[in-house]
């Protein structure tokens, strides 16, 4: 792949045809039937009351309520899944989840998924790349995804009826 | 020389037409961005010739197509919007003002649907029709802007 020079034939292995339906974000989060970004058009799925904006401090405060910690390093510790968070000019770029086995798994935006050996594989790229992985958040595995925070307000209650038995 | 005259010339040049733009070493976004100009300067006269309007319409329909595959294609690996809005072809279609709408809705209504329409249809239209709880869901966001194209005027 062009894009990701660090990708051989031997260090990655595609798992899913290109899809629209959901970002690197939501593949982190294993949801795959949602867009997640934090764009300013408001076009995709974000908490209402978290800026939309691409900086660091706010993904991780996003990943922070969907039960992720911050954590020192991409090393694999058992009982862990962690995210590595790439950043290329302040702005977040890419999001890599760790399988159990070590190696990790990326949407690669709007294209594949694929499972990849190492973090390096998919750094810089130019300025449409993802720039480097910088921070490392983790849950403890429990065989469930984690539970996100609310993404939108929910749509208003129906209007109530008061029936007066006459 | 009007500008549109000067246009028309370069529309009868073979090598303007838009089969033959990579050939002509032409950027797409400058051709983009050369045809808005265009049409925008052809819509003020009040002579309008029906064959050039025609003509015009086929280059616009030909250029979206050349930049929403340059767009799709291109930035297909890059989840950031604001990474994306960052290429030359979104900058360019934005450029196509209306036609880029009409063109996008078009392919929304069969099933040809990429995840940059939406940020085009809101940037260019300044329209918010998805419903809340219906954002980032495509399936769902393709519905609702199909449900505003219904009920525009």
């Amino acid at each position: 792949m062009a894009l990701f020079p660090g990708l051989t034939a031997g260090n990655y292995t595609p798992t899913s045809a290109a899809t629209d339906s959901y970002s690197c974000l939501s593949w982190a989060l294993h949801v795959d039937d949602r867009v997640i970004w934090p764009d300013e058009e408001r076009v995709h799925g974000w908490p209402p009351d978290l800026p939309r904006t691409e900086d660091l401090p706010n993904v991780m405060e996003f990943l922070g309520r969907a039960g992720f910690e911050q954590c020192p390093g991409e090393e694999l510790e058992a009982g862990f899944e962690k995210i590595a968070i790439y950043v290329d000019n302040a702005a977040v770029r890419h999001f890599a989840r760790q399988l159990a086995d070590g190696r990790w798994a990326s949407k690669l935006g709007y294209g594949i998924d694929i499972e990849h050996q190492n973090l390096p594989c998919l750094q810089g790229g130019g300025h449409s790349g993802y720039g480097f992985p910088v921070a490392y958040m983790r849950r403890r595995r429990n065989g469930m995804p984690p539970v996100l925070p609310p993404l939108e307000p929910p749509p208003p209650p129906p209007p109530l009826i008061i029936m007066s038995a006459c | 020389m009007l500008s549109y005259e000067l246009a028309e010339q370069k529309v009868a040049s073979p090598a303007y037409l838009p089969g033959a733009i990579s050939s002509s070493g032409l950027h797409p976004v400058h051709i983009g961005q050369w045809t808005a100009n265009t049409v925008r300067n052809r819509q003020a006269e009040t002579n309008v010739q029906p064959e050039f309007v025609g003509l015009v319409r086929q280059i616009y329909a030909d250029m979206f197509d050349q930049l929403s595959n340059s767009l799709v294609t291109e930035t297909r690996h890059i989840s950031s919007t604001s990474a994306m809005k960052q290429h030359p072809a979104f900058q360019a279609l934005v450029s196509l003002g209306d036609a880029t709408v009409s063109a996008i809705l078009a392919r929304l209504r069969t099933g040809r649907i990429h995840v940059q329409w939406f940020t085009l249809l809101r940037v260019l239209t300044g329209e918010d029709p998805v419903a809340p709880v219906n954002r980032g869901y495509v399936d769902r966001m393709t519905r609702d802007w199909l449900d505003w194209a219904a009920r525009r005027p």
